[in-house]
């Protein structure tokens, strides 16, 4: 686009190009898996056709060039029905090229020059299309040259009409140098001259003619013609014809109109005779030169209809607005107790809650996203892994339309493709091993998504080889990761080793699931999420992961502890169990570390007193303790009471408190005190 | 003022035009993303410009054109058509599309353009 390109066009162009990248890349998978293009190849034509205007606009060019290749690619499928194509091969080349263009508009995102070079893809492309023709000679050239062919040359009209008071006039216009299309250009000419002239005349003769083309765009194009129209009327109309350098109307006589008849017959070039005066020029009306009509730029606010954007910013504060109007909404429920027992207050108190809660879900509902792109991107995972290993697999996907926090969604991604890829690779056994089982040759692997009360859970259920206890448990042993008799792990217990760090089933990495890092990433990353991953298994049968995550990370259920004057929140999730103080011996070991021993296993001892230097008195026999789950290990942390259970919404650290380890945020309680968030991962003695 | 319907499958390309549209003595007052769609719209809007994308879904630009100038002789179609179009572009003008612009457009010819009609 010429001028400044502003920002909002950016992140226009920017959805627009995602979503049609997006769903391009499922119609190719879906292509492929069919082996059929006959329901999608006009979307995809259509859709590389978009692309393509909507880049070049954006003077987006390695994008464009693209598009435009696998563009004319399906162009020519498209006018060949007949013609096979490799599927594989032709989803190979437009998925590269999806690829190319995902990571172009990554850059664009990010204010990164597009400098991709797209020459590789282009080339594949060009080579397959040639091949394609080389197979099919009898094939159609791409439709649009084809019927380049038949089309009619187009000559002036020469209907005579006699009519005593017309006037002949002669026009030339020339067009800017850059005109494309001249030859059409010099139609709507003509057609615009026919609205008000006969016994038209022009030069070229046959305007459509491709060398037209040329002709007209160097040397302009002439017309004579006879009109009633007075000459103002005749020379506005001309005048308006778009993209003229100038251009030179006169009124001639009739001797002058039947020599230009001749000239134009024989294609003379007619301005170059036409230096000396001539006498048969009844009036020179214009001659013209047209400055580019160059308006002021204006501001111009852009107009976005239905869907506004809306700052994820402004969003999380709304959030926090309503956390505290929940909180004030609890401070009011204390202040009033029991002994109130105002009928009309009462009934005011309810009505304010529960219009509270239904603010709360309707502002969660603003952050909630369906999970449906982030499936459907394990489509592509599988069909690219699958075919790496030589396996054929079928993805069921189960309830995309299942809503999760926008800021859940970004994170779950990864852990998704992690376990998919694991399923693919090693989970889903070879054709043969399956057929031996009375299994279908074809793998199946179903994703699915439900939400429960404040969760979101997702199952990866495959029908492959299923998890082998005594595998799992050789390995660890040889890694020296067992931590008790091998024959006291519980079938959970063994599963869970495949999530330490260093554990690999495979005994070789492979290139795929392999990649250095194992499924301790993925727990991590769903543990970041508040999530927890199970997994059930069926030696032969098959595997499952469950994943369950909460639906926001913006409100958690968290457990309240008292530890001298400050309230710390625990959250539930990483809670395991809680014991009385006073049963429990407390010992110091070598490293000065205090200890408790729980059931003949050694745990350190936290006291958040010390750790965060609240208050230095410490009551030793008395209090609470609470395990939580920290990353590998269990810490036991101490605290004077438990106060119950909440949900909060958390506040994130920023800003001028720089980052404290072991606590992730704050939140505002209902009595208007502060309390801060336990992170228990990083939390340690 | 002169009121334009935009027609265009792509929404980035509706905004731009739309964007150059703004300010000028023309007026948008209704978009359409296919041809049927356009069809409806000219007759609910009467535009006194169409501008008219040529590959779109459900119905092309080159059929929903024939049919805008069946229903109203006079209507003032312009064509948006991409390079290689020239067919369909001919196609269109023949059929009594008034002018034509080639995608990537600068303000200044869409303008000059919209100034013809």
């Amino acid at each position: 686009m010429s001028g400044k390109v502003n920002d909002s066009m950016v992140e226009l162009y920017l959805s627009e190009a995602y979503e049609i990248i997006n769903s391009l890349e499922l119609l190719i998978i879906e292509s492929e898996e069919t082996k059929s293009l006959e329901n999608n190849i006009d979307i995809i034509f259509r859709n590389m056709h978009t692309i393509k205007g909507n880049s070049m606009m954006m003077m987006y060019d390695s994008i464009a060039g693209i598009a435009h290749k696998i563009e004319d690619l399906f162009d020519f499928i498209r006018a060949n029905k007949d013609v096979e194509t490799d599927y594989s091969i032709l989803a190979d080349i437009v998925l590269s090229a999806i690829d190319f263009i995902k990571e172009e508009l990554n850059k664009i995102e990010n204010g990164i020059p597009d400098d991709g070079d797209p020459e590789a893809i282009i080339d594949s492309a060009m080579q397959y299309l040639e091949s394609l023709k080389f197979m099919n000679p009898d094939s159609n050239e791409i439709s649009e040259e084809k019927t380049k062919k038949e089309v009619k040359y187009y000559i002036a009209s020469t209907n005579k009409k006699e009519k005593s008071d017309y006037t002949n006039y002669f026009v030339h216009l020339q067009y800017y140098d850059d005109i494309e299309m001249a030859n059409i250009r010099g139609l709507t000419a003509l057609k615009k001259i026919e609205s008000f002239g006969n016994d038209i005349y022009s030069n070229p003769k046959e305007i459509l003619k491709s060398e037209s083309s040329e002709f007209i765009k160097e040397k302009g194009i002439s017309f004579i013609f006879k009109t009633e129209k007075k000459h103002e009327y005749v020379n506005l109309t001309v005048e308006k014809i778009a993209f003229l350098k100038n251009f030179e109307l006169k009124k001639i006589n009739e001797k002058k109109y039947n020599d230009y008849r001749i000239d134009f017959d024989n294609e003379k070039d007619v301005l170059e005779k036409e230096e000396d005066f001539n006498e048969d020029v009844i009036e020179d009306v214009k001659v013209k030169n047209i400055k580019k009509a160059v308006k002021e730029n204006r501001k111009v606010a852009s107009h976005m209809s239905t869907n506004i954007k809306v700052d994820l910013e402004k969003i999380d504060y709304l959030m926090d607005l309503v956390g505290e109007l929940v909180v004030s909404g609890s401070m009011v429920n204390e202040e009033r107790n029991d002994e109130n027992t105002d009928v009309e207050m009462t009934m005011a108190e309810r009505q304010l809650n529960r219009v509270i809660n239904e603010l709360q879900d309707a502002v969660m509902s603003i952050r909630m996203v369906p999970l449906k792109l982030t499936f459907q991107k394990m489509k592509r995972i599988v069909r690219d892994t699958s075919k790496k290993v030589k396996k054929e697999i079928d993805l069921k996907i189960i309830g995309e339309e299942t809503e999760v926090d926008k800021n859940v969604i970004e994170k779950l991604g990864d852990p998704l493709m992690h376990i998919i890829r694991n399923s693919v690779d090693h989970g889903i056994e070879d054709a043969e091993v399956r057929l031996n089982y009375n299994k279908t040759k074809i793998g199946n692997i179903t994703l699915a998504a439900k939400q429960t009360a404040g969760n979101v859970i997702i199952t990866i259920k495959d029908d492959g080889g299923g998890l082998d206890k005594e595998r799992i448990l050789d390995k660890a042993s040889n890694k020296k990761m067992l931590i008790k008799p091998r024959t006291d792990y519980t079938d959970e217990e063994i599963y869970m080793l495949l999530f330490e760090p260093g554990f690999s089933t495979n005994e070789s990495v492979t290139e795929l699931s392999g990649r250095g890092v194992g499924l301790d990433v993925v727990k991590q990353n769903i543990k970041a999420l508040n999530g927890t991953v199970e997994v059930r298994s069926q030696l032969y049968k098959g595997t499952e992961f469950i994943i369950k995550i909460p639906l926001t990370l913006a409100i958690i259920n968290g457990v309240l502890i008292e530890v001298s004057d400050s309230i710390f929140i625990i959250p539930t999730v990483s809670i395991i169990e809680s014991y009385a103080m006073i049963d429990q011996k407390v010992f110091v070991n070598g490293d000065g570390n205090e200890m408790i021993m729980i059931r003949d296993e050694v745990y350190p001892l936290l006291r958040l007193n010390t750790r965060f230097a609240i208050n230095e008195e410490k009551c030793n026999d008395s209090g609470i303790i609470t395990m939580v789950e920290n990353e590998n290990r269990k810490i036991l942390i101490h605290s004077d009471r438990i106060i119950g259970k909440q949900q909060v919404v958390v506040k994130h650290l920023s800003g001028f408190t720089r980052k404290v380890n072991g606590i992730s945020g704050y939140a505002l309680l209902g009595d208007g005190r502060i309390s801060f968030i336990l992170n228990p991962s990083d939390l340690s003695t | 003022m002169k009121t334009v319907l935009i027609v265009d499958d792509a929404m980035f390309m509706r905004s731009s035009l739309k964007q150059m549209l703004n300010g000028s003595d023309y007026e948008v007052i209704g978009e359409a993303s296919n041809g049927e769609e356009a069809i409806e719209a000219y007759i609910k809007l009467s535009p006194d410009i169409v501008t008219m994308d040529i590959t779109m879904p459900v119905m092309d630009g080159v059929t929903a054109v024939k049919e805008i100038i069946k229903l109203d002789e006079n209507a003032n179609v312009i064509m948006i058509s991409a390079m290689g179009q020239q067919v369909m572009v001919l196609e269109t003008i023949n059929a009594g599309a008034k002018n034509f612009i080639i995608k990537p457009f600068a303000k200044e010819k869409v303008m000059q353009v919209f100034d013809t009609i």
